[in-house]
């Protein structure tokens, strides 16, 4: 079965990379995540894993205490479990979808957490598909919830909707320029926040960032989904006139920079992740000008993805530099199709 | 990147100190990094911002969960769902700096009350009717006027 970030297309909107909904929720009656004894977590373990079991066309994967760390790092790099889930050493699952676009964590800070996945700017649909799934669950396991406060959740900045709805954007004009800092700025005024790679506290990598709700008490879910999207639109005609403009004051400097991460990533034999991530960036960037017009046969994402230390050496095998130059392998069969 | 410290874990904290100009980066995950470097973590920063620096003045204690007023100022974080009643007097400020006087208006619950949903529904249809005046879209609007009638009606 292919995975969400395959099919996302290669062409097109190349700004907006993936939309991400997640939802917060607590079973009323239960102590929350930090206070439940380990016969609690484990029997909210099994209820969960009973209502999703019928969840036929998501088709889930557990992971849970048992899985390997080298395993859960990998789910981490690919966005599928939190850092705060992987570390954790309690009794604690998650479950994946086959196409890795529905995840669910129990017992992380909340009792659950669903969150799902796709390409593009789509919140909407995302949430639609959300909050079926939402309702499903609140049906077989009862929520915390309160009229004035919404869904109780172990922190009070989640209250409400306990919903986060956030975008990927790709804004390498607008973090060269600077601009990136005064966009944050204007968004944090009407409730938006951007974050790095990886969420809260990350740094951004390869100009890749996530702009998401800041709290969603006092706003229906869809009012925050349209909150996010129309920052999401404006930074998005922000880049794009950028781009435009750096690409008429010097073609040749744009172009150099496009065919220089080409180069690199066709002919280079170690490449660190933080290179492999800029360099991937200048390459997304080249085919949204339409400087390279042969999108490579794997999407970007799907590639990005792919370079990350733990999906690269899911067994913790490799030595650093062994790492390295496997990913160099990697990217130059993806981007070079004349090489075997 | 992996924790500096264990060598185990994603490294989510990024520490840069400067002392007498030399710059030194520390990155850490998140168990190493309470440990290394406390008051450096996000609760702690919660701690001054849902609380200030003022010490909790009652010492109460979650009858359902055993959370209690000094851990929740510590750590930012409700034991249970029955913490933000036992604790509501002290969160009070907390929940007014972080939302105002804002109150739930999103989804409810499948199984709340009837009678919630109706009101929620109300509020909503009530928001949706002005913004479809502001559109003019008045098919919508009348639509919307007949539906908040309606749910009025119910209410009585």
């Amino acid at each position: 079965m292919n995975k969400w970030y395959e099919l996302s297309p290669a062409g097109g909107d190349l700004i907006a990379v993936s939309s991400r909904i997640r939802l917060a929720r607590n079973v009323a009656g239960l102590p929350f995540p930090g206070r439940m004894s380990a016969a609690e977590e484990t029997e909210l373990c099994r209820r969960v894993r009973e209502a999703v079991s019928s969840w036929h066309a998501e088709n889930f994967t557990e992971y849970n205490e048992t899985t390997p760390a080298s395993t859960l790092a990998a789910l981490t790099e690919s966005h599928l479990v939190s850092p705060a889930f992987a570390e954790s050493g309690r009794v604690r699952a998650a479950f994946i979808s086959a196409d890795e676009s529905v995840s669910l964590m129990v017992c992380e800070e909340d009792h659950l957490r669903l969150q799902l996945l796709g390409p593009g700017l789509h919140l909407d649909s995302l949430y639609a598909r959300a909050d079926r799934l939402d309702d499903d669950l609140c049906g077989r396991l009862h929520f915390s919830f309160d009229e004035q406060l919404g869904f109780l959740t172990r922190c009070p900045t989640n209250l409400g909707c306990g919903l986060r709805a956030s975008v990927m954007l790709h804004l390498p004009a607008l973090t060269e320029s600077g601009g990136i800092r005064r966009i944050a700025e204007r968004a944090a005024k009407v409730g938006v926040t951007l974050r790095g790679f990886f969420g809260e506290g990350s740094t951004p990598a390869g100009a890749f960032y996530q702009i998401s709700n800041q709290s969603s008490l006092g706003l229906s879910e869809a009012e925050i989904l349209q909150r996010v999207t129309e920052v999401v639109e404006v930074i998005i005609r922000e880049e794009q006139r950028l781009r435009e403009e750096y690409r008429k004051a010097d073609p040749t400097g744009m172009a150099d920079r496009v065919w220089r991460a080409c180069g690199l990533h066709t002919h280079a034999r170690r490449m660190s992740t933080a290179e492999a991530m800029g360099l991937l960036s200048d390459v997304r960037l080249g085919l949204s000008l339409g400087i390279l017009t042969d999108a490579p046969a794997r999407p970007l994402f799907a590639l990005l993805r792919d370079i990350m230390p733990a999906v690269l050496d899911p067994e913790s095998k490799m030595t650093a530099p062994e790492r390295d130059a496997a990913r160099a392998e990697l990217l130059r069969k993806a981007l070079s199709p004349r090489e075997e | 990147m992996l924790c500096q410290n264990c060598g185990k874990h994603t490294a989510t904290y990024h520490f840069t100190q400067n002392i007498n100009g030399e710059t030194t980066e520390t990155h850490l995950c998140a168990h190493c990094a309470a440990q290394k470097a406390p008051g450096t973590g996000v609760s702690d920063l919660f701690d001054s911002l849902f609380f200030g620096t003022s010490l909790p003045r009652r010492a109460a204690v979650c009858e359902s969960c055993g959370m209690t007023l000094s851990e929740l100022s510590r750590t930012g974080k409700a034991g249970c769902a029955a913490c933000y009643k036992t604790f509501a007097a002290e969160l009070r400020p907390t929940l007014r700096r972080l939302y105002g006087t804002a109150v739930h208006t999103g989804k409810a619950p499948a199984d709340a009350s009837e009678d919630l949903r109706r009101k929620r529904r109300l509020s909503e249809a009530k928001r949706e009717l002005s913004a479809a005046i502001d559109a003019q879209e008045f098919e919508r609007a009348a639509a919307l006027r007949d539906e908040i009638r309606s749910l009025s009606a119910d209410e009585l």
